[in-house]
């Protein structure tokens, strides 16, 4: 029908199908027909080709086609038919077949004739039920796991991060679907997940999972042919079903670090699918609701041709509508007709569409050590090339040209250095996603109603840092929804909506990445804090503290035990924890909030762990490198500013402090303490520089301010462990290496060498 | 003619012996060798950063393409007489096991190979402070070369410089 339609014209489904069959396995020697692997390379060119034919009405035919051998394939690859090897030809027969017409321009007689054929010799089954696939009294095993070789972990090992990540997808999508995000693309990426982990635990013998994968595919591909409706049941299975499909994995992880330290081969525990396989045939068995048009989301979907042509301005939304409403013919016909758009237009739109399909995909994997030695070549590459280009050789007149092309490489090596410091780049995403289950989760547990809103996921920083992230944004956000967020009815007595909204935001802001958790919740209680941080001995009485000083106590080690730990931090771990792993990370956290309007806790990261900001000191005839975030500010300092103190101990030196507008810094002189000749010996003569670290302060006494550098940072190695005031090495831009100042080590030793200050607050 | 006579020998002795090939460097006026096999690269003396508490004779820490190595002064080690540094001092880097380091020496001599019939253990009056160095003294050419035992010149440098760094409370290194 689609053939004669269009007038003799090839369609463009055709040429995209057949391109997609291309890779239609050769048929396999003869003996070798039952082999596993050429049918899984079968199913994968059925999907490919599925996906390529696309959704209209007159492809209908060819992807039904499609599906029941995609079907056939796979029930064929469990040996679920007796007689595989007609099956097999079969499978070879239609492809073959398919192809050849396919090359030919296609015919849709011939697929109406496939599939009539192949429900003739092979009737589709009627849909698996838990009972069929597992129909024994006990739960089925989790499969046989069989290494027989380290290639043979490999391919498990991947089976399972494919399998992880296939899940955290689903699982997003899932949350989105309860939000009532439903679109045909979502299902569709969700049942592709499923669809292709159950290929691969087919392939690998992991019978559960395979079934439990067919069973939550089958209720999937119900929700994209529209016969099932999204509800908070269906979303139910959905999580329930990754839940096992993770313990199933972890099962998996476990049995094969068994066989690699040498244990036995064998049955992975069992774990049963069965309650989650019946909850799906109920869901299923409901009455199907009655198939309903799409309701296309074209809000700047620009994955769809529709979607394009409305961002464009070429349609408007209600056209577009009304076009869908009566799609029996390909859209960007109809559109046409209305005379919306020129056909010239619809090309284009297409063309586009096509584009934004092909952007999707294309990457590769790349061991983390290969790319670390690259960076830190490129690193090496950039140095050499700075030390090339500051000669004073090149400043003559003699080498003009050589100069030019010393600045056109320089160019090349900054893009360089960028782009593969980029590599180390992710996005924070899959974390962000991972948030919305445990905000969802917690919610459900203390009785909150709770709306988490993410923006900025696709904020991109340095790996190392993403996988270390995740634990303090476990703790903020449950804090956040736990003690944070009010109970509904209370929120309504304060005038609040019921539901509690909590963001989790993530921008960058210079150098840095910004991490903000903000709730809309009762805030932090000052009067409260204030009294147990002076029960602790941290806080004196009568005195005057700003809000963000009181708010500070909440990091104090130990603080969030015993009773306020149900007001602040819902367990033993407190947030002394959340910012000593920040802080490892060389970033830093803030807390604000405003009583009865929420809190917020600001994380701030560097962009990557490989460079740090640093402002150059010289002392003597040495420089050092300052971390730019914890410098406070440099000042110039006055003799009548400086007293002198005794360090309260015998023989202890006496201290040098600087009072700055009011508040009294003991300061340390870098030259001294390194043993530098030549540094300058009174502080009055150099400069002081204010540090801080998590309140506390000091002043450091340097020469001179040299400016500010990123510097890539170095291990010093075992031998240079332990240094007072250096907390490790980095190479500077002329290609020497500097040393990183140790900003808490110094501001402990302040504090060591006078017990007074030590309590001397910023 | 004479000398030629005495070259040919060393030669024949090559040959019909073991050897070692070493790569012989100057301190002060004294002429030491190591065996080729520890060294990796020579490299001229420059952008050195000192390190603060460290022992006398680690002079600091240099980057070499990209990996920072610490310098240790050999004469300084040696507690031989130091003379300044000049035009031909250099560095020596050396590799033990996965773990590399660069000496300074006052000028680096030649590559070359000394039969192990003509080393000779150290003789008893040298067999002090520096004695436990050494590997042997060779014999080239009417020259006296005293052999490094380069891995116990470091370790025991490391030795003194662990005791050294137990300074008052440390702090935390990245």
């Amino acid at each position: 029908m689609a053939g004669k339609r269009s007038g003799g014209n090839k369609k463009k489904f055709w040429t995209d199908f057949a391109e997609a069959m291309a890779s239609f396995p050769s048929r396999p020697e003869p003996g070798k027909e039952g082999d596993k692997s050429i049918l899984g390379q079968i199913d994968n060119v059925l999907g490919a080709a599925w996906e390529a034919v696309g959704e209209a009405e007159d492809t209908s035919v060819l992807r039904s086609l499609l599906d029941r051998l995609s079907e056939f394939v796979n029930r064929l690859i469990l040996d679920e038919y007796a007689d595989a090897p007609g099956g097999v030809a079969f499978v070879f027969d239609t492809g073959e077949s398919l192809r050849a017409a396919a090359e030919k321009g296609g015919e849709v007689e011939l697929v109406e004739t496939c599939l009539q054929e192949l429900n003739r010799l092979f009737p589709p089954p009627e849909f698996q039920t838990a009972e069929t696939l597992c129909d024994d009294e006990k739960a089925p095993p989790l499969g046989e796991v069989s290494v027989a070789s380290q290639e043979d972990y490999i391919i498990y090992s991947e089976f399972i991060t494919e399998s992880s990540e296939h899940l955290e997808r689903i699982e997003a999508g899932a949350l989105e679907l309860e939000t009532g995000g439903s679109n045909a693309d979502l299902i569709n990426d969700m049942f592709r997940c499923f669809h292709s982990m159950k290929g691969a635990a087919g392939f690998l013998g992991l019978t559960s999972l395979n079934n439990l994968c067919h069973g939550v595919e089958g209720m999937l591909d119900r929700l994209r042919k529209l016969t099932l409706r999204v509800d908070t049941t269906v979303v139910e299975i959905l999580l329930a079903s990754i839940d096992l499909s993770k313990k199933l994995l972890a099962s998996l992880q476990l049995k094969l670090d068994s066989l690699q330290g040498g244990g036995e081969a064998g049955d992975l525990p069992t774990i049963d699918i069965r309650p989650i396989l019946h909850a799906v045939d109920d869901v299923i068995s409901r009455k199907p609701a009655k198939p309903v048009m799409e309701e296309e989301d074209v809000n700047a979907d620009l994955s769809r041709m529709g979607g394009i042509l409305v961002a464009e301005g070429k349609v408007t939304e209600k056209q577009l509508a009304e076009a869908l409403q009566a799609q029996k013919r390909p859209l960007g016909k109809i559109l046409v007709d209305m005379g919306a758009v020129s056909e010239v237009e619809v090309e284009s739109a297409l063309t586009k569409q096509a584009e934004t399909s092909q952007k999707r995909g294309g990457s590769i994997k790349v061991d983390t050590e290969r790319l670390d030695a690259l960076l830190e070549m490129v690193g090496e590459l950039v140095i050499s090339q700075s030390q090339v280009e500051s000669d004073p050789a090149l400043a003559t007149d003699l080498c003009r040209r050589l100069a030019k092309n010393v600045a056109n490489m320089t160019k090349i090596t900054d893009n360089l250095q960028s782009l593969s410091m980029a590599m180390r780049m992710i996005p924070l995403r899959q974390t962000f996603n991972k948030m919305m289950r445990l905000v969802r989760d917690t919610a459900v547990k203390t009785g909150k109603d709770v709306r988490l809103e993410i923006t900025g996921e696709e904020t991109e920083i340095d790996k190392t840092v993403v996988e270390q992230i995740a634990d303090p944004l476990v703790h903020l956000l449950r804090n956040a929804v736990d003690h944070g967020v009010e109970l509904p009815e209370v929120r309504e007595e304060a005038g609040k909506p019921r539901q509690g909204v909590v963001q989790l935001k993530a921008f960058q802001e210079g150098g840095n990445v910004v991490i903000e958790i903000r709730d809309d919740g009762k805030g932090l209680d000052r009067d409260k804090l204030l009294a147990k941080a002076i029960s602790k001995g941290l806080a004196r009485e009568g005195e005057n503290y700003t809000d963000d000083q009181v708010f500070e106590f909440i990091f104090a080690p130990g603080f969030s035990t015993h009773e306020v730990a149900t007001d602040i931090s819902g367990r033993g771990v407190g947030m002394d924890v959340v910012r000593r792993n920040i802080t490892a990370l060389g970033g830093r956290t803030d807390v604000h909030s405003r009583k009865g309007k929420g809190s917020s806790m600001i994380i701030r990261l560097p962009l990557t762990m490989a460079i740090v900001d640093g402002m150059i000191v010289e002392v003597g005839s040495e420089r050092y490198v300052l971390p730019t975030l914890s410098i406070v500010e440099s000042i110039k300092p006055l003799r009548s500013n400086i007293t002198l103190v005794s360090s309260g101990r015998d023989g202890g030196e006496s201290l040098e402090v600087l009072s700055v507008r009011g508040d009294l810094v003991p300061l340390i002189n870098l030259g001294r303490l390194f043993r530098r000749t030549g540094a300058k010996a009174d502080a009055v003569d150099g400069l002081v520089i204010v540090i801080s670290d998590e309140g506390r302060r000091c002043g450091l006494v340097v020469d001179e301010l040299l400016g500010q550098q990123q510097v890539v940072i170095k291990n010093l190695g075992p031998r240079m462990k332990g240094l007072v005031g250096v907390s490790g090495g980095c190479i500077m831009g002329d290609g020497r290496v500097g040393l990183i100042l140790d900003v808490p080590g110094l501001i402990h030793l302040a504090g060591e060498k006078s017990p007074a200050m030590e309590t001397c607050t910023a | 003619m004479a000398a030629n006579e005495s070259i040919q020998e060393h030669e024949q002795k090559i040959k019909r012996n073991d050897f070692l090939q070493v790569v012989s460097f100057k301190l002060h006026k004294e002429e030491y060798a190591i065996e080729i096999t520890k060294a990796k690269e020579i490299i001229l003396l420059e952008g050195i950063t000192k390190v603060p508490q460290m022992p006398d004779f680690i002079e600091g820490i240099i980057n070499l393409r990209g990996e920072v190595i610490p310098v240790l002064d050999l004469r300084k080690r040696l507690q031989l007489h130091c003379t300044e540094m000049g035009e031909h001092t250099r560095i020596v880097v050396v590799r033990m096991g996965t773990r590399i380091m660069g000496l300074i020496v006052d000028s680096v001599s030649q590559v070359m190979k000394i039969p192990k019939s003509e080393i000779k253990e150290p003789p008893e009056t040298i067999a002090g402070l520096a004695g436990d160095y050494l590997i042997g003294v060779g014999k080239v050419n009417e020259r006296l070369i005293l052999l490094l035992d380069i891995d116990k010149v470091i370790s025991a440098g490391e030795h003194a410089q662990l005791t050294r760094a137990e300074l008052p409370e440390t702090v935390e290194v990245m």
